[in-house]
């Protein structure tokens, strides 16, 4: 992956998606500054996929979709119209509903991911939007935590973040406690400048206490520089409120883009 | 449909109708075979290892394509002076006799726990141009192994490029 016109269509559509390895993603990332033909591509497969979430086809195909696996593919076009269609249906509406209500917050808390367009922005797509991992160190490999997944105490954790064009982050977690560990910057005066390219693993694991309940990880990102005590503040405010400790957002300021997830801990 | 498939098909449909428009040349076509790959997802959804989708739905896709170029015979009277096209279409031809006889199930080998067919292998390397080690990584395969399957379905496709 040295020149850049060989780049792969598949590696742009992971750098893009944000699954690539750091070591891959920063050497895309270090291509495409000052390459136009680079820039384009990457600019034709977000425009591509905006254009697919807002063509009606989106939804039509969808509804085929589910009507492939139902009628096994001998659907032919009629009037009549099944149960199952009003199903696949209401789904795509769902879907559509979900990915596209503009400037209205907190959109959408599926299985895999949390859709948030902010005040007056244009809308961001999964796979563009920042993201924080949790991984956990097994005997041989390395397994990638899923939200509410149960883990132990002791278990050895390792946060990664995308910053998906976001030039300052903060990281910090509530335990199970009300107890907030801050994970970057290193201290609350320390530099909130984050790679904003591709997926970064930070440089240190986390050993989780034995704190009950839950642990619940949140990345903040934003295009200023942010100010990590009143964050860490923010944190505490939502600590104390037990009821929505592990799903409310916190109170930040218009421009800061926030995600987070939550891990259980097994009693 | 479930709402993981629901997402998926949201997260990785534009991925997945770019990849079939490539391939196929021909957007009907390619937004057919993109409902195939996710109907192909759904209905195998327990089968599936989906924690790379973007793999899994390229492979996928590729597969799909291959066999619509295999089963639609119109490609082969495509006049192109695509170099690249030729060679897609002459993959889609071949007999994937290896693979064939490893696995009895044509879906079978498109799943994350099973190699990837071999024209799979061919168009990430000869049309896609992935490496050698970009492709092993992205079927799971071992290097040789990569190279092995190649070997064998290069030489088939000398043998049709010279009759």
């Amino acid at each position: 992956m040295t020149k850049n016109k060989n780049i792969p269509d598949l590696y742009l559509e992971k750098y893009i998606q944000g699954l690539l390895n750091s070591e891959d993603a920063v050497r895309i990332s270090k291509l495409v500054e000052g390459d136009d033909e680079l820039m384009r591509r990457i600019n034709e497969i977000q425009l591509s996929n905006t254009e697919f979430l807002s063509n009606p086809k989106f939804t039509e195909g969808l509804i085929n979709i589910e009507r492939g696996v139902n009628a096994k593919l001998t659907y032919k076009k009629s009037n009549h119209v099944s149960n199952w269609r009003f199903a696949g249906a209401g789904l795509a509406v769902c879907i559509l509903i979900f990915t596209f209500l503009p400037n209205a917050g907190l959109l959408f808390t599926g299985d895999v991911e949390i859709i948030y367009s902010e005040p007056g922005s244009e809308i961001r797509l999964k796979g563009i939007l920042p993201e924080l991992s949790v991984y956990r160190k097994q005997k041989d490999y390395v397994e990638k935590i899923a939200d509410n997944q149960y883990v132990s105490n002791h278990d050895i954790l390792q946060l990664r973040y995308r910053g998906a064009g976001y030039q300052y982050g903060v990281i910090f977690s509530i335990d199970g406690r009300g107890e907030i560990t801050l994970h970057f910057p290193d201290d609350v005066n320390g530099n909130t400048r984050i790679q904003p390219e591709g997926n970064v693993a930070l440089p240190y694991a986390y050993e989780l206490d034995d704190a009950p309940y839950f642990e619940r990880f949140f990345l903040l990102v934003s295009h200023e520089s942010l100010d990590v005590d009143e964050i860490l503040k923010k944190g505490k405010a939502l600590a104390r409120n037990k009821d929505s400790i592990t799903d409310a957002r916190l109170e930040i300021q218009d421009g800061v883009y926030q995600s987070s997830v939550v891990v259980s801990k097994e009693k | 449909m479930n709402n993981k498939i629901a997402v998926l098909y949201r997260d990785f449909g534009a991925m997945v109708l770019r990849r079939c428009t490539k391939l196929l040349k021909n957007e009907a076509s390619a937004f057919d075979a993109m409902q195939d790959v996710f109907v192909q997802v759904l209905k195998n959804e327990k089968k599936l290892d989906l924690t790379n989708p973007s793999s899994l739905l390229y492979r996928i896709a590729t597969n799909v394509c291959l066999n619509k170029i295999r089963d639609e015979k119109k490609y082969l009277f495509v006049n192109s002076d695509d170099e690249q096209y030729k060679m897609l279409v002459q993959i889609a031809n071949a007999e994937d006799l290896e693979t064939q006889t490893i696995f009895s199930g044509l879906l079978s080998y498109v799943f994350n726990r099973v190699p990837a067919s071999s024209k799979t292998i061919a168009v990430l390397h000869y049309v896609d141009g992935l490496t050698l080690s970009q492709v092993a990584r992205e079927v799971n395969l071992s290097v040789s192994g990569v190279r092995k399957r190649l070997k064998k379905l290069t030489a088939q496709l000398k043998e049709i490029e010279g009759k």
